[in-house]
């Protein structure tokens, strides 16, 4: 099982802790080197600090209008992807590069079960971190199962784009309201934008591996970057996916054109010179993002739904105003 | 002439009266004097002579009233930071000066982009972000007129802070011909314009600066200039945006409102909705203007 996670930074106050030797153990057991942060330039994302502090790590993100109304909570015991993805609004975010992981699992816990109480409905992992790509050195998915297991009216959702799911057959139990999401692109996309990650190909086996176990899983188009030949790529890609899926495998599919925050552009074209994705007709939205013009988008989504097997497949927009899903007829 | 190095001096500047000289608003000419003699001055060694870098422009010391003078490349960091705060006090440091201390930073001592961004933030009150380095860091580069000008505080710095963020051949053009006055623009008009140059893919920058020079070179007034450059780049970059406005000004047009109605569709058309505004004086108008917002129904389609 790889991780892309070569070495493992871990603070006096982490190592000091049972979960800290143990992710440390797993750690040494794939061939991660283990240091302290202090024997190392912290400069890489394929670098992994682990710590004890005791900040909040579920966050409340809500939509406000014209987007549809929808608030989730992300649970992030890692913030920061090892995954370098040129458009991830994650660039700016966040300020330190190198991803951080707490080892109080605890806490977390306690913050999840708290919300859960005050009426909190939609739960995510993977906004500010791959969802499943560290699992198999934090094993972290198998601490909060029985909280949602418990609560059954509270849905989880797990993004990922990443192929690590042994962790997840072998020691969890499918659950009717947790989710495994992939995110999806076509390979050329993938392999110029999203960088060390997973060929599509391979996470769509890995969601197979899953759907077949009895997980509920999903897909999201999302961003969909309307570059030069997107119509065929995304059209290829959405007929490999259902070539090896059945749509009646999937809870639903999102899609979501590509959109950013003011000022990643600039940094997208600092940090990755030459990507001329981010070179393309972004107008300013109504929440202050910058979007394709609304008809190129819309346009784009009536193909996918005539790719896309709507009959037996639940689809939604993904950070896209009232209008856009009024136009397309879409039921939120 | 003796070169003190702060760094070899042992915080020398901490206990030295300069910080309460500065910090006194109202000092005898005299004591000015005296006190002026221990206002450093970076320098920097080239070989034949020692080069006066930069010194507040209003204790100008000539040599022989000249106080300690500190070789950039051997003074540390802290004592940079001391003497920027020193001179700070002294006489307000001003862009262009800024942008010249970072550029003896960058290149005399090697400082890196992090290093830079906190003395900036924190000695020169510059906001440490990259982008406003590079605008700093470029200064010195702009035309004398350019820099004459924002050494007295007649541009505002926020329209570099736009313009820099373009490929260097468009905003040397650009800036040449802000100096020369043949162009005018304001901050939100450079905003404009860099925000749609990056939208651009790299391979029609040829294209565009054609289109600067035919519009710089044009008979028009700046005004009428200034619109046709952001014109012709905004259709070049946002062509789809530019047909449903182009479109919808023919819509609205073929109404024929009499001039009673504004109608604006929302802001690059993300809504749907349209905004009216109108004014009736008369009662007997009122008829006329219900017809003319009947009339605009046929406008939804377009949001």
């Amino acid at each position: 099982m790889k991780t892309g996670l070569k070495r493992l930074l871990v603070e006096r106050e982490a190592r000091n802790t049972k979960r800290g030797r143990e992710i440390i153990e797993r750690a040494e057991r794939l061939g991660i080197e283990v240091l302290s942060p202090d024997e190392i330039e912290q400069n890489s994302r394929q670098s992994l600090v682990l710590n004890a502090v005791s900040s909040s790590h579920v966050n409340k993100w809500e939509h406000h209008p014209p987007l549809p109304d929808r608030a989730e909570n992300c649970i992030s015991p890692v913030e920061g992807c090892p995954f370098d993805c040129c458009y991830c609004y994650l660039l700016t975010y966040l300020q330190e590069s190198v991803p951080r992981a707490t080892v109080n699992y605890e806490l977390i816990y306690q913050e999840i079960e708290q919300r859960i109480k005050t009426g909190e409905k939609y739960f995510s992992l993977g906004e500010l971190s791959d969802g499943l790509e560290l699992e198999p050195v934090m094993h972290f998915l198998p601490f909060i199962w029985n909280l949602f297991q418990k609560n059954e009216q509270v849905r989880l959702e797990i993004r990922s784009k990443s192929i690590n799911v042994g962790p997840v057959l072998r020691e969890l139990m499918p659950l009717k309201n947790v989710t495994f999401a992939w995110t999806l692109s076509p390979p050329s996309v993938a392999r110029r934008i999203e960088l060390r990650t997973a060929a599509p190909k391979e996470r769509i086996k890995a969601l197979k591996r899953l759907a077949e176990a009895g997980f509920n899983c999903a897909l999201r188009l999302d961003p969909i970057i309307l570059q030069r030949d997107w119509e065929e790529e995304y059209r290829q890609l959405v007929e490999h996916i259902f070539a090896e899926i059945n749509p009646k495998q999937l809870q639903y599919i999102i899609l979501g054109c590509f959109r950013f925050p003011a000022g990643l552009d600039q940094t997208i074209e600092k940090r990755f010179p030459g990507r001329d994705f981010i070179r393309d007709e972004f107008v300013r939205g109504p929440d202050g993002k910058y979007r394709y013009p609304r008809f190129r988008r819309t346009a784009a989504y009536r193909k996918f739904l005539n790719w896309l097997p709507v009959e037996n497949l639940r689809v939604g927009l993904c950070m896209e105003p009232e209008y856009i899903w009024n136009d397309l007829v879409i039921k939120k | 002439m003796k070169i003190t190095a702060i760094s070899q001096a042992n915080g020398q500047l901490k206990t030295s009266p300069l910080l309460d000289y500065a910090r006194q608003e109202k000092l005898s000419d005299e004591k000015r004097a005296e006190q002026q003699k221990l206002l450093p001055t970076w320098v920097v060694d080239e070989g034949s002579e020692l080069k006066v870098l930069w010194q507040p422009r209003k204790f100008a010391q000539t040599s022989e009233n000249r106080g300690p003078l500190l070789l950039v490349e051997e003074t540390q960091p802290s004592h940079i930071e001391l003497t920027l705060e020193l001179w700070q006090q002294v006489d307000r440091i001003s862009a262009l000066e800024k942008g010249y201390v970072l550029n003896f930073l960058k290149n005399k001592k090697k400082s890196t982009t992090s290093q830079l961004k906190q003395l900036a933030s924190q000695s020169l009150q510059i906001p440490p972000a990259e982008q406003w380095i590079e605008t700093y860091l470029a200064f010195p580069q702009l035309p004398s007129e350019l820099q004459k000008q924002l050494q007295d505080e007649q541009i505002s710095i926020n329209l570099f802070y736009q313009l820099n963020d373009l490929p260097e051949e468009l905003f040397t053009l650009l800036t040449q011909a802000l100096a020369e006055q043949r162009l005018r623009l304001t901050v939100q008009e450079a905003r404009q314009l860099s925000t749609a140059v990056r939208r651009l893919p790299r391979d029609e920058l040829p294209e565009i600066i054609g289109l600067a020079r035919s519009c710089l070179e044009s008979k028009d007034d700046l005004k009428k200039q200034t619109e046709k450059l952001l014109n012709g780049i905004n259709k070049r970059a946002y062509p789809e945006l530019t047909n449903y406005r182009e479109n919808f000004s023919k819509k609205l047009e073929e109404l024929d409102l009499d001039g009673r109605i504004n109608v604006k569709p929302p802001q690059n058309f993300e809504g749907d909705y349209l905004d009216f505004s109108f004014r009736w004086s008369k009662e007997e108008d009122f008829e006329k203007l219900l017809r003319a917002i009947k009339k605009c129904r046929r406008l939804f389609d377009l949001v």
